[in-house]
């Protein structure tokens, strides 16, 4: 499969902070790419270094094959992005800060609504972007940004601050984007976000990138105690090792009739930044 | 990249439908042309004959220098302007359909001193020629001005500074002669002058020293938009 977006080796030095070193990275084309850690830990520097608005200090960043230093009209087609920041025109309708893009890339003006139905805006088409909550004014950003179908999508945590609802609704639209081909590039520091939504991540940590693959493989790597956990008809639980020595007990317990549940304790993604950094992924 | 005009209209035409609801937009806007009409009927004849040329000039400087610096400032505090860059509208498109916008409001509302005036029919074209080179010139320092600051907080005062500056020197060197030696090589002195006395300062001289004001302040505008672009 070929790789929407590619990282070599790219380093990136602001004055006495090295905010990236000798990062690398593949995204496919049409997966979800999770670009996990917490703040400060060169996230959005590299989302700026792909999107061409940085230039890197050392290393070669591509996206669709062309160096993000060289991107031009054709790339930028291509890509959406929803950005730290909402950036929306604060007095003008939904409507009016849709119908701007739609002009600038010469898009019918009755998509609009469809992304507006898509979004479940299409209520609030009227209404000022000022008015809108700001659970309504990121799924508006998301609008702006999938307006022209973009191949690739780069989304700045763009579930951060906003209601669980709302979230679940990005969250769907994300998989729908996917769905229809779009690769999805996504930072966040919510590890269940990326769990559940990304094909692969990479956890990032003061610019380094210390684990790589997809959510699942990388926790199982990192299950080194290898224990299940029993929960019993009675509510109380036991963690045994997962070994031979302890097959004997786990199966006496089900001809007891005891076991309601057992399940094996893997460690999730926040408990393998920590064992990886010392630190939290919030 | 090529400038497209397509990337230019909808810059423009989204600055239209944000005018209607942009409160210092259509505050300047108004600004010297109601004070103009108020003075118009408040005061006497002789008092006036110095003030409308002078509110006239005023608006041709102030008002261009104001909202073009503003505008650019407002959208990069707020991020829209990066959204637009990134969304492959050129730093030039931007700064033409914004400067296209702020020509068309300076020109509608220094039209409106033509009542004012009382400009006679055959001065019609020199007041208008006379006030677009002016309003030129002031588009090219509030575009200078836009692309050196930051944000809103830094613009206002030092496009304040400059418009009231520009605007008000004329007025100071109508009452001393040493700021006349200097202010001569205004542009804002040259469209004052000739706004004041249409009919005798419409003068090659005076013309040139705006069309030189004019080159000066494209030149130094494309020094800086070549160095800075539009980063923030």
């Amino acid at each position: 499969m070929e790789n929407a977006i590619e990282i070599n080796n790219v380093s990136k030095q602001f004055d006495d902070v090295l905010a990236l070193s000798k990062v690398n990275l593949r995204v496919a084309n049409g997966e979800i790419f999770g670009l996990l850690g917490p703040s400060g830990a060169g996230k959005t520097t590299t989302i700026k270094i792909l999107t061409g608005q940085l230039k890197a200090t050392s290393g070669v960043a591509k996206i669709f094959n062309k160096n993000t230093e060289e991107l031009t009209d054709k790339e930028y087609s291509k890509i959406g992005m929803v950005l730290d920041y909402p950036g929306l025109y604060e007095r003008l309708s939904c409507y009016d800060n849709l119908i701007m893009f739609a002009q600038i890339y010469n898009i019918d003006k009755k998509h609009i609504y469809e992304v507006l139905e898509k979004v479940q805006l299409s209520d609030a088409i009227k209404k000022t972007a000022s008015s809108l909550s700001k659970g309504m004014k990121q799924r508006l950003v998301l609008a702006r940004a999938v307006l022209h179908s973009p191949e690739l999508l780069f989304l700045d945590e763009p579930t951060s601050g906003i209601d669980p609802a709302t979230a679940e609704k990005i969250h769907e639209l994300i998989f729908e984007l996917r769905n229809e081909g779009t690769t999805v590039f996504l930072t966040t520091h919510n590890m269940e976000e990326a769990t559940r939504m990304c094909d692969n991540i990479a956890l990032l940590n003061k610019g380094v990138v210390v684990e790589y693959g997809s959510p699942e493989d990388i926790c199982r790597q990192h299950n080194k105690e290898n224990k299940i956990t029993i929960t019993f008809r009675d509510k109380s639980t036991v963690t045994l090792k997962n070994n031979k020595e302890n097959a004997g007990i786990i199966s006496r317990y089900f001809e007891e009739d005891k076991v309601l549940a057992i399940h094996s304790s893997e460690p999730n993604l926040e408990t393998v930044f920590i064992e990886l950094t010392g630190r939290s992924l919030k | 990249m090529s400038l497209s005009l397509r990337r230019t209209l909808a810059v423009f035409y989204k600055e239209c439908k944000d005018a209607t609801k942009n409160k210092l937009i259509i505050m300047v806007f108004f600004m010297f042309p109601v004070l103009s009409f108020l003075f118009k009927y408040i005061m006497p004849e002789t008092e006036t004959r110095v003030a409308l040329p002078m509110f006239t000039n005023m608006n041709i400087i102030m008002v261009p220098i104001i909202l073009m610096s503003t505008i650019i400032a407002e959208e990069k505090e707020k991020g829209t302007l990066r959204v637009l860059i990134m969304s492959n509208v050129q730093p030039m498109e931007y700064l033409i359909g914004i400067g296209f916008f702020v020509f068309i409001i300076a020109v509608i509302s220094t039209a409106l001193f033509l009542i004012t005036n009382n400009i006679e029919t055959t001065y019609i074209f020199l007041f208008l020629a006379t006030s677009l080179s002016g309003i030129i010139c002031s588009i090219l320092i509030g575009a200078i001005i836009g692309l050196i600051t930051k944000n809103q907080m830094s613009t206002g005062p030092l496009s304040g500074i400059i418009a009231m500056v520009l605007g008000m020197v004329p007025m100071f060197a109508n009452m001393n002669n040493s700021i006349r030696n200097y202010s001569k090589y205004l542009y804002s002195q040259s469209v004052f002058d000739i706004l004041f006395r249409i009919k005798d300062e419409f003068t090659l001289e005076k013309f040139t020293v705006i069309g030189v004001n004019a080159l000066i302040f494209l030149i130094i505008f494309y020094f800086i938009y070549k160095r800075k672009k539009l980063a923030d």
